[in-house]
């Protein structure tokens, strides 16, 4: 028989979404509390003077990952999973979903911001510290742009309310810059374009008063970095001193309510379109690189994935190249050929570790979906061959991007700084060693969950463990001559086991659907 | 007199350069079950979209239950249940919980009529959709689309997929939870005899454009395959509408539409004949594929004979 709960219909259309989203967000939530709060605790260690650098590097870190994946599941979790169209036909208007969807999202991601903050903050009052050397360690650690704004006796405040404004931020301009894509990764790709865009243009504009040394236009741009994605978390930081900061606030208001408005009025606002007769449009200017048909299954897989990894490379590389410019031009101490490897090098390292787990996670992004692996499953492929083929293409498209934008930072006048030191050797071994890592660890994670923003999740908590793990077995317990022997050997093991990991999901096709 | 359940008048809709219906007008009156038939990509899906306002039209005019649904979406669709073909639905409710979830959408939700017919279709509301069968799921999906009472269900190919039985079991339902209530059906299919036995009326699709309306019934009356030496179909293709044609041997097989006239003419001319009744695959594959021009210029054309 039904139980009562069951015969209980829900009482309004609002308690319904919100019940719905909420069951969407909250093992999400549960992780990502989890991770943050953990990783809080490992990172300052129960050593205050650990505290500042801890939660600045900790939430401006999340801050920019929760934003960027929530937004993105938000953009295009309904249809990545197929469900968009069930959601169109309801008798509501889609804006109310949607608008539920960037609420939830939101507090998902703001609850372990004001976890940490909360918990800094108890650990901080019961410690008694001196909040003198606090304030010494503060000054070191947390960003200039958020002692300016919010004063440094308030650094603490001034982080996580910067923390919440960014991930507010770009939560709601990549669930805009994304929003109908077919899935959350080309929600991502779209969305990361469109915001480096932005940030490309201020950087244009940025330099034109420099050239030109307008005051009003370099106040203009001062003002939309405020509209910018993510671009509130700066708040009054780049505010002139003796300027109101009424022209940034409502900036960032506008902005952001505009992006949110457009997201509304787009979400769900596409049907599915008839498929196109094969006619001469399509083949016109097209370049078929290994000729059709396929000449063997090794090369139809290259060219499958090549197709699948090589825009995300692109756009990746692309979009270094402008933030790198952007950088080099809004900072004025770096003025030399050199600065601007470095600049290169050092924006394609960390944008390269999200570029690296989105990449990981797409290798298999379609082929574990349960139609498309229906397909796959029923053609008679080697599944081994198959996995080996796609793995190590995804690898080698993200190695030559990557590599090509090194060897361009290498080969700039005083570019060879950058491999100047006595382990120049081991250091990129290890970097690279590091990012095959992610890239299996990320596809592991998203053939066993199945679901991309949780195999993201999941990918980065992971290894940042890991990291403290290995800090803490390895480095702070072994003696100094087998420390680099047994990293190493960690980082092997882990790579294999992730790598077999991953082989065994998908030649059995093992995974959970999370949802 | 009540206005049509369905009101569709010399609408057009393209994508881009791909026209997908060109000047469709139809009516489908309160109360009937009016299967809409095509081939897959005639139209049919689009269509179903335009009237739950889901699309925009490029010309023409739809009303839905007296409702224009692209200015008024909502309104349309809280009086009509929809099925659509292969709905995916969130894996993780269980089946109770996507009633629950369904029920403050639709002023007219009936929960305990939910419940009651997810008895009666067997669906187990304990079990999440994800792990559902793909009978269950359009069970569910029926269940969905009824119990708000809806004026109008539109149901777009819901048997895809479906085995023999199982669509004969959904086909029950229908008949004995709509049309036994009196509701409007419009029911999307390219399976002719999935819905022969439950259509009052149908309508064929063929390029954009409604070939051929009738009751089924008379459909199946006025179409039918004519037998003739080839010498005499010369006279048919001048005074009746061949839909389609076979050479068999001497002798040809037309099918043609207006079978009284056809055969009041070759009665009249005294030529020898043989009609084979046909069933509305059979019809419905007559309109769609079938050769109704460029036979007369064939190698093998029947001569006219002089009358």
């Amino acid at each position: 028989m039904f139980s009562n709960q069951q015969q209980r219909p829900m009482r309004t259309i609002y308690h319904s979404l919100l019940w719905k989203e909420w069951h969407e967000h909250k093992w999400k939530l549960a992780m990502l509390v989890l991770v943050t709060v953990l990783l809080s605790l490992l990172f300052w260690r129960g050593e205050p003077q650990m505290l500042p650098v801890a939660v600045t590097t900790l939430l401006f870190g999340y801050s920019v990952l929760a934003g960027l994946f929530l937004g993105m599941q938000t953009a295009a979790g309904e249809r990545g999973r197929g469900t968009m169209p069930f959601l169109q036909t309801l008798p509501v208007s889609v804006r109310k979903p949607a608008a539920i969807k960037v609420l939830m999202a939101w507090v998902t991601a703001f609850v372990p911001v004001l976890l940490v903050v909360g918990l800094a903050y108890a650990y901080l009052s019961s410690y008694n510290s001196d909040s003198a050397t606090l304030t010494a360690m503060a000054d070191s650690s947390v960003p200039q742009v958020v002692l300016d704004t919010w004063g440094r006796q308030n650094w603490l405040l001034g982080t996580g309310l910067s923390g919440i404004l960014c991930v507010t931020s770009l939560l709601i301009w990549m669930a805009a810059a994304g929003v109908n894509r077919s899935d959350e990764i080309r929600a991502g790709a779209i969305g990361f374009l469109i915001m480096a865009s932005v940030w490309v243009f201020i950087g244009i504009l940025g330099y034109w008063a420099e050239e030109w040394k307008s005051s009003s236009l370099d106040h203009t741009v001062r003002v939309m970095m405020s509209a910018a994605a993510g671009g509130p978390s700066i708040g009054g930081g780049n505010r002139g001193p003796r300027e109101s900061y009424l022209p940034f606030v409502a900036a960032a208001v506008l902005s952001h309510g505009c992006v949110m408005a457009w997201f509304l009025v787009s979400f769900g606002r596409h049907a599915v379109r008839p498929a196109r007769t094969r006619g001469g449009r399509g083949k016109i200017g097209r370049i078929d690189w290994l000729g059709p048909p396929r000449k063997s299954q090794l090369t139809a897989i290259i060219w499958k994935q090549v197709s699948e990894t090589g825009p995300l490379a692109v756009v990746a590389a692309a979009a270094i190249l402008a933030m790198t410019s952007l950088a080099f031009w809004f900072d004025s101490g770096s003025q030399s050929r050199g600065s601007y490897a470095e600049l290169l090098a050092g924006i394609a390292l960390s944008v390269g570790f999200l570029v690296t787990v989105v990449a990981g996670m797409g290798v298999f992004l379609e082929d574990v979906k349960p139609k498309i692996g229906i397909f796959r499953r029923s053609r008679p492929v080697n599944v081994t061959m198959w996995f080996v083929v796609k793995y190590c293409t995804g690898l080698m498209v993200l190695a030559i991007t990557f590599g090509a934008l090194f060897l361009l930072a290498f080969l700039m006048p005083n570019g060879q700084r950058l491999l100047s030191s006595e382990y120049a050797g081991e250091q990129v071994a290890a970097i690279a060693l590091v990012f095959l890592l992610v890239y299996t660890l990320s596809m592991a994670c998203y053939c066993l969950g199945r679901q991309p923003i949780f195999a993201a999740v999941t990918a980065i908590s992971v290894f940042f463990l890991g990291v403290y793990t290995v800090d803490f077995l390895i480095f702070r317990s072994l003696p100094a001559d087998m420390r680099l022997f047994g990293a190493l050997a960690v980082m092997v093991v882990a790579q294999v086991a992730l790598t077999a990991l991953a082989w065994l999901a998908v030649r059995n096709n093992w995974g959970w659907n999370i949802e | 007199m009540s206005t049509p359940a369905i009101d569709i008048q010399a609408v057009h809709k393209s994508f881009r350069r791909h026209q997908v219906l060109r000047g469709m007008t139809l009516q489908v009156e309160r109360g009937q079950t009016f299967a809409f038939l095509g081939r897959n990509g005639a139209g049919k899906t689009t269509t179903i979209q335009l009237l739950l306002g889901l699309l925009n039209r490029d010309e023409g005019a739809i009303r839905v239950l007296g409702h224009d649904p692209e200015n008024e979406p909502l309104e349309v669709r809280a009086k009509v249940g929809y099925l659509a073909e292969d709905q995916t639905m969130y894996g993780w409710m269980k089946c109770g919980d996507i009633l629950r979830f369904m029920a403050p959408f639709y002023p007219t939700w009936d929960h305990d009529l939910a419940l009651k017919y997810a008895k009666d279709f067997e669906v187990p509301l304990q079990t999440k959709i994800k792990h559902l069968s793909k009978g269950q799921n359009v069970r569910l999906g029926l269940v969905l689309a009824l119990a708000h009472r809806p004026e109008l269900v539109i149901l777009d190919d819901p048997a895809l997929g479906l085995d023999p039985i199982m669509r004969k079991q959904f086909n029950r339902d229908l008949i004995t939870h709509l049309q036994g209530e009196g509701r409007t059906v419009f029911y999307s299919s390219h399976l002719l005899y999935e819905v022969e036995p439950v259509a009052d009326e149908v309508a064929i699709l063929k390029e954009g454009r409604i070939v051929r309306r009738s009751e089924t019934e008379a459909l199946r009356r006025d179409v039918k395959q004519i037998i003739l030496g080839r010498q005499a179909a010369g006279l048919l293709q001048e005074k009746s509408t061949v839909l389609d044609f076979r050479p068999d041997g001497d002798d040809v097989a037309l099918t043609v539409a207006g079978v009284g006239i056809a055969l009041e003419l070759l009665h009249r001319d005294g030529v020898e004949h043989r009609v084979v009744d046909l069933d509305l695959d059979e019809i419905f594959e007559a309109y769609v594929t079938g050769k109704s021009h460029g036979w007369e210029t064939a190698e093998d054309q029947p001569v006219a004979i002089e009358t």
